[in-house]
């Protein structure tokens, strides 16, 4: 069961909900960093506010899983005690990517919430059912965005059917925490809970796709998309001057 | 046509981008706001180098959102700057991107460390907020309102910057002493980014006489030592400059002048650092690009 | 023709409040101009509701400041301009 403040290390929920968080964290990292750099101004505002409910998330599940502990979690963790998702390790910066890989992540993190925020662990179904408010936002956000990107053109829906064939890999093995029935014990969650809201997943972001006439294609993950070392590497690479004092 | 003397009888009630503007009011205008616009365009994007980097969660959330508030401040003008000439979006963008480096003489010096955009964001946005405040008044009706936005966001970024540096401050003598690099840095830089004294500025009478802006540069930047020279001394840092004073009875501070004529050199004829600003976010830009670009 | 058009957002603080005026995005149709307005002109501002509508569906009024002004100029249309014929108020 479940207890506030740091959980024992290695235990399947504290790995899941440090996973949890640290995709928090990457994504929230990506999208405040590239809002100096997409496609336009409007956007970009979005893709910094969207950032920084992300960093949010993080700072507070990493408070669940770590106590006061949360900038060496951030800081100074090696990046293999890391338990990112593989698509939260992805760095995207063009647009197709970026929309890809958030509509799927958002979409995914929607459909998990909704498990979540029935857990009998009160703070993480309090703090799950906060971040739904700022999720439903963000989902809105990316499929809108879906429709109009891909249903401009041919050539801008071929961009986005290229970019989902890249990302899609990667987010099918991305949904499911590991030892998911431990978790599922763990937080309160009824036996299966998880892989049913996958399975809902996948079929709403398939019908999702398949009406702006898009498809998610199975394939091989690209390891090289994984850019969880260089990300950390330029995250830290001030507090690395002078730790803990910032 | 409305002559000057109408529209300075008339500022009190500013005036709107369809109404008849005479010529000369709407290229004053133009040439003052675009000039504050394609500053909170490119400026960000020293800002945007360091949003990654950011050493602490909290410092990450904080210069987030304040970098984000420029872009919007960037995307405010930019409206106000596209209905007053009826350019587009690619037009204008295109004339950032490609054109003069029409910005702050700030931009075009580099922000080599984390001490940089912080002291920026202290001082500087510190410095903005007097100058803007004279621009709720200003002549031309959709700048003054966006000005309202935009000042209330100087406020928190002035914070933001205060909150950078007392976390440095509070951190190692060498964090210290970077601080203090920091401001001998960009003292004098920020004394000459209030502009030359008006008897020496070639545009300020014409915008003055237009209502389009009201404070004298050195009126503001008077002001602005009143308010930060007591602050940078009260969190323990050095003022780098030994003619300065302050004169009781005439109220008035002394100081040593900024080289002017850099300052010139740079805003007419811009700088590597500035090129180069313009020269990413056009690379940034051009990868999305298709997402707009017309058919 | 550009593919980027210009939307005005009001935006109502609280229920009840009228949609105010605030400012305009750019964006291909109303429901992107809708995602980007929030963040733009509600992330920092008490806000409940907002509405975007094509500019190009805004008819805006030509007349001098004047010719709204005789409207109001009109004493018999205010409680205190009225009076009684023997000059008293009514």
């Amino acid at each position: 069961m479940f207890a506030p403040g740091p959980l024992a290390a290695g235990s399947a929920v504290n790995d899941a909900l440090t996973g949890l968080a640290d995709d928090e964290l990457l994504i929230g990292h990506v999208l405040t960093s590239v809002a100096g750099w997409g496609p336009e101004l409007e956007i970009n505002i979005a893709l910094s506010s969207m950032g920084q409910d992300e960093i949010g998330h993080a700072r507070r599940l990493y408070a669940l899983v770590a106590g006061a502990d949360i900038e060496r979690m951030v800081y100074e963790r090696p990046a293999i005690e890391f338990r990112a998702s593989p698509l939260a390790r992805t760095c995207p910066v063009e647009w197709e990517l970026l929309l890809a890989r958030q509509f799927l992540y958002e979409s995914a993190a929607d459909a998990r919430a909704a498990v979540l925020a029935h857990s009998d662990v009160g703070e993480l179904a309090t703090l799950v059912t906060e971040m739904q408010h700022e999720e439903r936002y963000h989902l809105d956000f990316w499929l809108t965005w879906l429709r109009t990107t891909a249903g401009r053109s041919a050539d801008t829906r071929d961009r986005v059917q290229r970019a989902l064939d890249q990302m899609w890999p990667l987010a099918a093995a991305s949904f499911l925490p590991g030892r998911a029935a431990a978790v599922e014990e763990g937080l309160g969650l009824p036996d299966g809970a998880l892989a049913r809201a996958r399975d809902m997943w996948l079929s709403q972001t398939h019908a999702a796709c398949e009406e702006l006439g898009l498809r998610l294609r199975d394939g091989n993950p690209d390891p090289q998309l994984d850019r969880l070392e260089e990300m950390l590497g330029e995250m830290r690479s001030v507090y690395q001057t002078a730790p803990g004092r910032w | 046509m409305t002559s000057s003397a109408q529209l300075k009888e008339t500022s009190a009630r500013q005036v709107e981008p369809w109404q008849d503007l005479s010529d000369d009011y709407r290229a004053a205008a133009t040439r003052m706001i675009e000039f504050h616009m394609m500053s909170e365009i490119v400026g960000p994007v020293h800002e945007f180098r360091w949003v990654p980097r950011a050493p602490s969660l909290q410092a990450k959330l904080v210069f987030a959102a304040k970098s984000q508030d420029e872009v919007g401040h960037g995307l405010m003008l930019m409206r106000v700057c596209q209905d007053l000439t009826g350019k587009s979006r690619a037009e204008y963008m295109e004339q950032i991107l490609d054109g003069p480096p029409r910005f702050m003489n700030i931009f075009h010096y580099p922000w080599d460390e984390w001490v940089d955009p912080a002291i920026v964001a202290w001082l500087i946005d510190g410095a903005e907020i007097e100058r803007q405040a004279t621009l709720l008044r200003s002549s031309y009706g959709p700048y003054a309102r966006a000005m309202r936005k935009i000042l209330k966001e100087e406020g928190f970024h002035h914070h933001c910057g205060r909150y950078l540096i007392g976390q440095m401050m509070a951190g190692t003598r060498e964090q210290r002493a970077a601080v203090q690099r920091g401001v001998d840095r960009w003292w004098l830089r920020t004394l000459a980014m209030f502009g030359p004294r008006d008897e020496n500025s070639k545009h300020g009478p014409k915008l003055m006489a237009y209502g389009l802006k009201f404070a004298q540069n050195e009126a503001l930047r008077q002001s602005w030592l009143t308010k930060f020279v007591p602050q940078i001394r009260a969190v323990g840092l050095e003022v780098p400059d030994d003619n300065l004073a302050y004169d009781g009875e005439t109220g008035r501070w002394t100081y040593t002048e900024p080289d002017w004529q850099e300052f010139s050199s740079l805003l007419r004829g811009g700088s590597p650092v500035g090129a180069e600003l313009q020269r990413e976010l056009r690379q940034a830009r051009g990868i999305s690009a298709w997402l707009f670009s017309e058919d | 023709m550009t593919y980027l058009r210009t939307f005005e957002v009001f935006r109502q603080k609280a229920p009840g409040d009228a949609h105010v005026h605030v400012g305009e995005v750019e964006a291909p149709d109303a429901a992107t101009a809708m995602v980007l307005a929030k963040e733009h002109f509600a992330r920092r501002e008490v806000c409940c509701s907002l509405w975007v509508a094509d500019r190009s569906d805004v008819l805006a009024s030509q007349w001098d400041p004047e010719v709204f002004d005789a409207g109001r100029a009109k004493a018999y249309r205010r409680s205190g301009g009225l009076r009684t014929s023997s000059g008293a108020p009514s």
